[in-house]
């Protein structure tokens, strides 16, 4: 499992990332599908997906509706039109900054060895 | 498997022993651990293992943690709305303690400010109409009350310093206006209260349905006592006190018992300047002294004799 320190800043794109993929997610379904989609290898805390989550909500970026399910009061996540607009861009960052992650792990030199 | 009712209430408790009072807080965790433990038991797990289990994964410092975070979040949401109730007051409370030549043009910009505020509230329950469809009706009273009370003030400005004939429509609008805010707050604080989890957010909202009821009682009887006015006349100001020494005592006991609200605030703010301006205690105060009040009473009773 990938520790917290480095999964922190990854969170803010995970979630708009998902958003831009799936139209709305409530917050316990956002630490599933990170789940299985990284095989377990990330697994987001309720003190780490939360607080990122309201703050997006409060820069207008996620918009959110409540739904009664079960006797209990579920919010749902959306995307706002200017969230759209941030979630492609963070998008791109976190595939330039995958990238270059790799290209720092695995330099020229090496792949030519 | 689904969670039996019990068991959500017990999370819902478990959360607000670990210090989350928010409503909506609340429920979003108490969902994420319903669900968490919902997929425990799928799993075969047995429901008091899945509880200290999830218990276990969620520690406390990490609650309060999300609800120290979530908190700072609603106070930066409603720091525009706080900073124009402060402005709101502060000018108010100088324009009649200091006799200033610009002494009622301050208390104009006041009454301004308090528009202001309620149409920041309004904004804020337009914004959140996603939550509840009736936001959009509290949004539009807040919105209305704060149109009376700014286009009332306006003509009780005119009459005081220009002597305009507004026919006594000023005192009408400020006094709808405040009817209208205490609707709104009453029937938030009902709702609020129907959806609030655990014995310690149905307390809280009790205690702001009893407040805001008297306040629009004593609204209600404000405005009844326009179309009246010639029996209530000698009335009038038992309802002035009355209204004045309601305010005072809600404040205490909110800052008592550290129950906050800010738009409880802004209906005692607005009931207390409406009144105010009327009461015979700002004769007391070095700005309250000059002709204004006793214009308007002139006025009135002109209008009286003429019925």
């Amino acid at each position: 499992m990938i520790g917290k320190d480095l999964i922190k800043g990854m969170i803010r794109p995970i979630i708009l990332h998902l958003l831009l993929q799936k139209e709305r997610m409530y917050g316990y379904e956002i630490t599933q599908v990170v789940r299985e989609q990284t095989g377990g290898k990330i697994a987001l805390t309720l003190g780490a997906l939360y607080p990122v989550l309201h703050k997006l909500e409060s820069e207008g970026i996620l918009e959110t509706s409540s739904q009664a399910v079960d006797n209990r009061l579920r919010k749902y996540y959306t995307l706002s039109r200017r969230g759209r607009k941030a979630a492609f861009e963070q998008t791109v960052e976190m595939y330039e900054f995958l990238d270059a992650l790799q290209a720092f792990c695995n330099p020229p030199e090496n792949r030519n060895a | 498997m689904k969670l039996k009712p019990s068991t959500i209430d017990r999370i819902k408790k478990a959360l607000e022993q670990q210090g989350i009072r928010n409503r909506y807080l609340q429920s979003e965790m108490g969902d994420h651990i319903a669900c968490d433990m919902e997929h425990m038991l799928d799993q075969g797990i047995g429901e008091e293992e899945a509880w200290d289990q999830v218990f276990a994964k969620t520690r406390g410092e990490e609650i309060k943690a999300t609800a120290g975070q979530y908190q700072g979040i609603l106070n930066a949401r409603y720091y525009r709305i706080k900073l124009f109730l402060w402005v709101t007051f502060g000018l108010f409370a100088v324009s009649w303690l200091f006799s200033f030549r610009t002494g009622q043009f301050m208390s104009a910009v006041s009454f301004m400010a308090m528009g202001t505020t309620l149409i920041l509230l309004s904004l804020d329950f337009f914004r959140s109409h996603r939550h509840h469809r009736s936001n959009i009706w509290l949004g539009a009273g807040t919105l209305l009350s704060a149109l009376l009370v700014m286009s009332g003030f306006i003509l009780f400005f005119l009459v005081v310093n220009y002597r305009v004939n507004t026919h006594g429509h000023s005192v009408d609008l400020m006094i709808f206006s405040y009817v209208i805010l205490s609707l709104v707050v009453f029937l938030y604080f009902i709702r609020q209260r129907r959806l609030s989890q655990g014995s310690g957010g149905r307390n809280r909202y009790s205690w702001f349905i009893a407040f805001s009821g008297l306040q629009l009682l004593l609204a209600i009887l404000s405005f009844l006592s326009l179309p009246f006015y010639t029996w209530a006349v000698d009335y009038i100001w038992i309802l002035i006190w009355v209204i004045l020494a309601v305010d005072l005592i809600s404040l205490l006991l909110l800052i008592f018992k550290r129950i906050r609200n800010i738009l409880f605030f802004v209906l005692l703010t607005l009931s207390f300047m409406i009144t105010f301006i009327h009461s015979p205690l700002r004769r007391l105060l070095p700005a309250g002294g000059p002709t204004q009040q006793t214009e308007v009473l002139n006025y009135s009773s002109r209008e009286i004799s003429a019925r």
